[in-house]
């Protein structure tokens, strides 16, 4: 979970991302962001995440991503 | 407003009068629906016909109040004055003059048309005509026959023509920019066309290359919402004991070989004389470079006027209709030659060459007296 | 038969609910497809094969990547090695991909062949004879079969989806073929998603009160928009765009809005046929428009107009590109230099390409498209620089004056972007941009021209009482209150004044019968 906010901190600074929400909805994270957070996550969890997954849901808050690496962990 | 959004909803079927249920569940549910579906269809109808009594215009014996421009205006012709009527598009009211036909022969003949007439219109103009008129010769201009795209556009337009015979709402419901005083009523160019007996007059020229246009081949047939209407127009005209004549005006944008073997086919089917213009160029000697107002679609004032005596000598050969010079309604006849004349010496004369909109144009009995109706207007051709 | 036709609303649409009323709950989709079919029939009988082999190649396709799909999750529970594991995937996956590659080539082939091929010899033909060849390519005219551009977007979202798991392929094909060809919305969309739709039109669904009221007051609505504003302004608008060279420079502006408030009234009118048409079936089908004209920006106005289009570029084209391997790998390389916007800036390239070529083929199209590439482009990346400026001077992003502005320009920019869209040509479009700021003056107004493009005196009331209705009741929903929930709470005396009013409004106040063309759909032609 830290890690989330540490690479979250990274992407786009400024914010304090341990209980924020609405991460997308509130256009946090525009798209430029987003592709640099995907391909972070990608990176250091050592996992696919698929266009399907990019939904606003998965993103809108530290907690989502975390649960979103979680589940792409299990079934890879 | 606010508290009614805070608060919890209530089921809608609660808010409703709870004195009827009782009685509704009698029926199961599908049937209450239907009730109620039912109902207001009823309302729905009573309001489209409270909607019809209004805005159907007056006959012209009731002093109209609001004059349907473009609605039959041959009612306002003194009964069993007309001889022939031509229906038909805006070939019928731009290519054929009846005042040529007056000073010639002395026949009287009217154009019942509007631009893009479909056949069901036509079928009501003659059922219109037939109220108070008994002519001997109904002339059918075939661009109409084509005037379809699609089977089911034409189901369209023909039920919505249905629907305004039944609730005159639906042919009507425009009038209310002439209760409204929002609109002239009736137009200039309309009143000018009443007075030329339905012609509409034009000196445009835009010439149309002279290509032949009749040399394709093949058969294109008429679609079922036309053949429908013309098969009412063949009976109801057999029933009154009228000749029928098909005529197809020269135009070599709406004719082609294809349309005539398919007019002639019908012409064949119903035992109706068709009398094609396009076939021989010689036969009405129209000259392509100076006698079509847009490139060969219609005629100008100068083809209309080849195209109509040479429909005149048909008719004298194969008709007897009266000669009525002379008669007790000749004087309005004499005046729609006189316009007719005024206007075309009028586009003949480079000098005058301003505004024609006025020539022919008398105030109708029917309507009460006001100068703005006289004032100039400008008058865009169509 | 377009849904504005009288024929479509007084007797197929009650014929076909009558009758699939009467079949059993289980049966009610196999009535629903074959009244699709006739509805598709009216248009053009030959046509009929293409969506039929449509339906057939997404149908096959997705069963084809289903069964590897399959067999590669058998072989992965064999292994108990990770890598191993990854290994398999992997190689199914470059197969699977194959597959689709295949049938995204056939099914967007169908759409070339019918829509752009034209486009593309004509084209072809003119660079041909700047190179002064001798030959030309025959041009080919196949006739555009109904709703192409719609239910191919419907196909390749449905493989591709399948391509991505997010959901197994369809085995039923009666369910895959009514999706597909759902008569409300072939002809305009909306584009919906497999799992969107799908298992509610299959399903069957019992007469209830509340869909048919639903129904009905959006059918109302949407015919209100079409017939009274949408198809009265439609003299207008071909006056202005059929005779560029002789507007004055108000005038173009005026076509411009017009033309804005036409599309938006067709358009939106008729999806709101569409909508309320399903719901009479029990169907809810997802919304294409919200409000779009309370937007702040050119890319909130894309989230809330067509807005199952702009979904599926965002999830099919600007997702694809920008997430790709190679597009994570440049964000790498040059996070913090100038280059970082690169894969933005070619995903939204594609995307907006994409827009305008779907609209059709033209020019005037690829212009539109690239016109807001630059406006959204640009303001992605001028985001940093506005809030910079912003929190310098101190001044809030939220204040009521700041949000009028923002919506008071994107409107402009729309009716901008609308006229070079309405343009019958990409020149005719500079050449009517050029007039209308340069021949501009407020004379217009007075020497009565604005009543000689085929609006009288009483048509333009008509015309501005009825955006006033639809503005006022889109500002009341914008402000959070819930519509269809108020006319509810009514009592029912009334709701139907208001049904039997607005119906009273269309009936008086439509521009339909002898005296007015019928205007076709506007999106059917897209």
């Amino acid at each position: 979970m830290d890690e989330i906010i540490t690479i979250l901190t990274d992407v786009q600074p400024g914010e304090d991302y341990s209980h924020l929400e609405g991460l997308v909805d509130k256009r946090i994270l525009d798209s430029l962001s987003i592709i640099s957070l995907v391909s972070e996550l990608e990176d250091h969890f050592d996992i696919d995440i698929a266009p399907v997954d990019i939904v606003p849901a998965n993103f809108n808050s530290a907690a989502a991503i975390w649960q979103l690496v979680q589940k792409l962990q299990d079934d890879a | 407003m606010k508290r009614l959004i805070r608060h919890p909803i209530k089921h809608p079927t609660v808010l409703e009068n709870p004195g009827l249920l009782p009685a509704v569940t009698l029926f199961s549910r599908p049937v209450q629906v239907m009730l109620k579906i039912g109902v207001f269809a009823g309302l729905l109808l009573a309001l489209l016909l409270l909607l019809s009594w209004l805005l159907t215009p007056l006959q012209p014996g009731e002093r109209w109040s609001v004059h349907p421009e473009q609605d039959f205006p041959i009612k306002a012709e003194t009964p069993d004055s007309v001889d022939a009527v031509m229906l038909g598009d805006s070939l019928g009211y731009g290519d054929f003059v009846p005042a040529l036909l007056w000073n010639q022969y002395g026949y009287t003949t009217y154009v019942c048309s509007q631009s893009a007439q479909p056949l069901e219109e036509a079928w009501a103009q003659l059922q219109a005509t037939l109220e108070e008129q008994s002519p001997k010769l109904v002339m059918l201009e075939t661009d109409q026959f084509y005037r379809s795209s699609t089977l089911a556009s034409d189901i369209s337009r023909a039920l919505l023509f249905e629907a305004g015979q039944r609730l005159p709402i639906f042919r009507f419901h425009d009038q209310w920019k002439q209760l409204l005083g929002l609109k002239q009523t009736p137009a200039l160019k309309a009143l000018q066309q009443t007075q030329l007996k339905g012609y509409r007059f034009s000196k445009l020229t835009q010439g149309y290359n002279g290509t032949a246009y009749m040399n394709d081949s093949g058969t294109l047939k008429v679609q079922p919402v036309t053949a429908y209407y013309l098969n009412k127009i063949v009976s109801l005209c057999q029933e009154r004991g009228i000749n029928l004549l098909f005529i197809s005006m020269p135009s070599p944008k709406n004719y082609s070989m294809k349309r005539h073997n398919g007019i002639a086919l019908l012409a064949e089917h119903y035992s109706i004389p068709y009398l094609d213009l396009n076939l021989d160029a010689q036969q009405c000697g129209i000259d392509w470079a100076q006698d079509t107002r847009d490139k060969g679609d219609h005629l100008n004032y100068r083809g209309a006027q080849k195209a109509t005596l040479a429909i005149g000598s048909y008719l004298s050969e194969h008709y007897q209709l009266p000669d009525r010079r002379g008669s007790d309604i000749a004087a309005s006849w004499d005046e729609t030659w006189a316009a007719y004349q005024q206007l075309c010496q009028d586009a003949e004369n480079p000098d005058t060459g301003g505004d024609s909109s006025h020539i022919g144009v008398t105030e109708p009995a029917y309507l009460p007296a006001s100068p703005e109706l006289m004032a100039a207007q400008a008058t865009t051709e169509n | 038969m377009s849904y504005n036709a009288p024929l479509f609303l007084f007797v197929f649409l009650p014929l076909s609910w009558g009758v699939t009323r009467l079949i059993p709950r289980r049966g009610q989709w196999l009535s629903l497809l074959l009244f699709s079919w006739v509805y598709y029939l009216s248009f053009s009988p030959r046509m009929l094969l293409v969506l039929v082999f449509t339906i057939c190649c997404t149908y096959l396709s997705g069963l084809i990547l289903e069964r590897l799909f399959k067999r590669a999750d058998r072989l992965a529970r064999q292994t108990a090695d990770r890598q191993d594991r990854k290994a398999v995937k992997a190689r199914v996956k470059r197969q699977a991909r194959l597959v689709l590659a295949a049938a995204i080539v056939i099914i967007l082939g169908e759409l070339i062949l019918f829509k752009y091929l034209s486009f593309f010899t004509t084209n072809l033909n003119l660079l041909l004879s700047l190179v002064s060849a001798p030959k030309s390519l025959p041009l080919l005219k196949l006739g555009e079969p109904l709703g192409i551009s719609f239910f191919t977007l419907q196909s390749l979202s449905y493989l591709i989806d399948v391509f991505r798991r997010k959901y197994p392929a369809e085995r039923h094909w009666g369910r895959l073929a009514l999706w597909l060809s759902f008569f409300p919305q072939i002809m305009e969309g909306p584009i919906c998603r497999y799992d969107q739709t799908a298992a509610s039109l299959f399903a069957g669904h019992s007469l209830k009160l509340a869909d048919l009221t639903s129904g009905g007051q959006r059918i109302i609505w949407g015919l209100f928009k079409k017939v009274v504003i949408a198809d009265r302004l439609n003299p207008l608008v071909t006056a202005v765009f059929d005779h560029p060279q002789q507007q004055a420079g108000l005038t173009v502006l005026v076509g411009a809005f017009c033309y804005t408030m036409q599309l938006y009234a067709d358009f939106s009118g008729s999806i709101d046929i569409v909508i309320g048409s399903a719901r009479l079936f029990g169907i809810a089908l997802p919304e294409n428009f919200n409000r779009p004209f309370f937007s702040r920006s050119a890319s909130e106005f894309w989230r809330r107009w067509h807005i199952s289009l702009g979904a599926w570029l965002r999830d099919y084209v600007f997702y694809t590109i920008s997430f790709s391997h190679r597009m994570k790998q440049w964000d790498k390389k040059h996070r913090g230099d100038w280059l970082y916007f690169f894969p933005l800036a070619i995903a939204l390239a594609a995307v907006w390409l994409c827009n305008g070529l779907w609209h059709g083929a033209g020019w005037q199209y690829i212009f539109f498209g690239l016109y807001y590439y630059v406006l959204i482009l640009g303001g992605n990346l001028l985001e940093p620089v506005y809030r910079q400026i912003f929190t310098g001077l101190g001044w809030s992003r939220q204040s009521r004056g700041w949000q009028v502005f923002q919506i008071a320009r994107t409107f402009l920019l729309v009716i901008l972007g609308e006229l070079i869209f309405r343009s019958p040509s990409l020149g005719q479009a500079f050449g009517l941009i050029a007039r209308g700021f340069s021949r501009f003056s407020l004379t217009t107004l007075q020497d009565g021209s604005l009543l000689k493009l085929g609006l009288d005196k009483a048509d333009w009331i008509v015309v501005a009482l009825g955006l006033v209705l639809l503005f006022s009741v889109e500002s009341i929903q914008e402000a959070g209150l819930n519509f269809s929930l108020r006319l509810s709470q009514l009592p029912r005396a009334g709701r139907w004044a208001l049904y039997l009013g607005l119906i009273f409004v269309i009936v008086i106040a439509g521009a339909y019968g002898r005296n007015y063309g019928v205007v076709p759909l506007i999106y059917a032609g897209f």
